[in-house]
């Protein structure tokens, strides 16, 4: 009985709170900094800082889809909300002149009212019925910006999506040059990540988790989940299009084409081999599979396989995904000391 | 009346499980609901928690209707639902758990002296308020349930069957905790198949067959009942 409660404890370690919480934030703030320093480190090669941005763009997308996915769904409505910021910010440079900074917010809120609107029939479908749901949004969102043509330029898409830049006197920074577009990439993804730890450590994340666990109980004892669920999504919707509108100035040509079913799929393959059940699981995984991505690139078509292959792999090899690494080893360790 | 059931119907499609149920429950009383499996016990309690939406009749409490109200205001209003099967977040600590019942409450003050109350009641969920729910034994993941329906505050606590699946010992030990709740000066409504120990907790009871109530009144009274010692106490 004894020895059973031991290894029970020991797997209540494994589950995500276990590593202790100084470790976990130094793991972070060491992350932090080499995110800061890496354009030095790769002395600012123009290739790599691109494969920096896009593991910003693919941190930030995981992490939102995996807001969603702490409420128990699987959204493949992501790619159409980043559309939507993309194309709201786009259009406003494009045909009013208007900057991101401008753009971006009102593609957020856009993206925002969207959600919530979609949310109100999404929500009372479940699991692979809103899987499938959310999948037919994110199309009809790809083809209704396809469709309106005199406006999007359709499936052609925009051109000319200049990146912002900063005039204040003697502070002028012009986000066309790479690093200084790193690094605002970089900002922006923090700022993403950061909110949406505090929320999932808040008592909101805890509600998360148990309508995840258990629908019926959490309606039990009083939890308003339609409520949360709509509230929940429509915040990772207004990330991803944050991200859209940053990922538009960065490419500066978008098209319909740039925001199709994938987008949403790798971001949930980067989920699944990072981890799911805290945030640093979306980040790792979105970090080592674009660095795997990249690499592969000039395999071809093979890198669709291997990414299938290593999403098999994962499942079958680490169950949990990279983030039950460290506790693996924990537990690696303190057998070893016992026996 | 605290609360009070007016000739409530439930369907679920095209089947009635509940035919037309009327039922009182005063402040600081035990009422209990007998019958066999698909009675319509449980849609009686979830009616009252507002889980499925009776089609006929209304459910009076504290002089509001609360018919057609959402699970989460009637758990604001003061009725908490002890779920059957002792169902918990496995996944999350005791502690955790608790703390969800207390979803609706803002004042931390409050939430604190909630868990105080139910660790001083439960002495043992305070032991391992750190651990799985998952990895509790039957009887202390019912005392879960219990404490958690508590940390909402309740003036009502409705219990679907808390003694099932339990070793007699911890059957005891719930009903123990049953009599202190009532002594505390709440009131609740206890659905059991346990007709015994159901009887000897309340002060009234109600027979339910196929979804109407075949017999009501005092529980000494049932207890001596010669159809419910035929039927339910297998004397």
């Amino acid at each position: 009985m004894k020895v059973e409660q031991g290894t029970a404890a020991a797997q209540a370690d494994g589950k995500g709170n276990a590593a202790p919480p100084s470790l976990n934030r130094y793991a972070w703030a060491a992350l932090f900094a080499f995110t800061l320093a890496y354009p030095a480190a790769v002395s600012f090669d123009n290739y790599l800082l691109h494969v920096g941005i896009t593991i910003a763009f693919n941190v930030a997308l995981a992490a939102s889809m995996w807001l969603i996915w702490s409420l128990g769904l699987v959204s493949f409505a992501h790619a159409g909300f980043m559309a939507i910021g993309a194309y709201t910010s786009a259009l406003l440079l494009t045909k009013l002149g208007w900057p991101m900074w401008i753009g971006m917010p009102l593609g957020a809120i856009l993206a925002g009212a969207a959600a919530v609107a979609i949310s109100l029939p999404l929500m009372r479908t479940r699991a692979v019925y809103f899987f499938m749901a959310s999948w037919s949004v994110g199309e009809v969102i790809k083809r209704t910006i396809a469709y309106f043509d005199g406006l999007t330029g359709g499936w052609n898409g925009v051109f000319d999506i200049l990146p912002p830049t900063i005039d204040l006197g003697p502070i002028q920074i012009n986000f066309a040059d790479r690093i200084a577009y790193y690094y605002l990439a970089v900002v922006i993804c923090a700022i993403i990540v950061l909110c949406i730890y505090r929320i999932n450590d808040s008592r909101t994340g805890m509600i998360h988790w148990s309508i995840s666990e258990n629908e019926l109980l959490a309606e039990h004892i009083g939890i308003n989940v339609f409520k949360h669920k709509v509230i929940g999504f429509t915040i990772a919707c207004v990330f991803a299009a944050v991200t859209g509108a940053l990922y538009a100035h960065y490419q500066t040509f978008i098209s319909p084409k740039s925001f199709d079913i994938w987008k949403s799929e790798f971001a949930l393959v980067h989920i699944i081999v990072g981890g799911l059940t805290t945030v640093g699981g979306p980040v790792v995984g979105a970090i080592s599979l674009t660095v795997i991505d990249e690499t592969l690139r000039a395999t071809g078509p093979f890198r669709v396989i291997l990414f299938g292959v290593i999403l098999i792999a994962t499942v079958l090899l680490l169950p949990g995904g990279l983030e039950t690494i460290p506790g693996r080893i924990r537990r690696a360790l303190r057998g070893r000391k016992s026996s | 009346m605290l609360l009070e059931i007016r000739n409530i119907r439930v369907h679920y499609d095209k089947i009635e499980a509940v035919k037309g149920v009327s039922l009182q429950l005063g402040k600081g009383e035990i009422v209990t609901l007998i019958g066999a499996n698909g009675a319509g016990k449980t849609s009686i309690l979830k009616a009252i928690s507002g889980l499925v939406r009776p089609s006929a009749g209304e459910i009076l409490y504290d002089g509001a209707d609360i018919t057609r109200r959402s699970p989460s205001d009637i758990v604001a209003r003061g009725i908490s639902h002890v779920p059957e099967g002792r169902r918990m977040f496995k996944l999350m600590s005791v502690q955790d758990n608790l703390r969800l019942g207390a979803y609706l409450i803002r004042d931390s003050k409050v939430i604190a002296e909630g868990l105080a109350w139910v660790y001083e009641h439960f002495p043992i969920l305070k032991q391992k308020c750190n651990q799985l729910a998952g990895q509790l034994s039957g009887g202390q993941q019912q005392m879960v349930a219990i404490g958690r329906a508590m940390m909402a505050r309740p003036r009502v606590i409705l219990m679907d069957e808390p003694s099932l699946g339990l070793a007699p010992i911890i059957v005891d030990e719930i009903a123990a905790i049953i009599t202190t709740l009532k002594q505390s000066g709440l009131s609740i409504v206890l659905v059991e198949q346990n007709a015994h120990l159901a009887l000897k907790l309340a002060d009234r009871g109600f027979v339910l067959e196929t979804g109407s109530v075949t017999l009501s009144g005092k529980s000494a009274d049932l207890l001596g009942n010669p159809e419910v010692i035929r039927a339910y106490l297998g004397a």
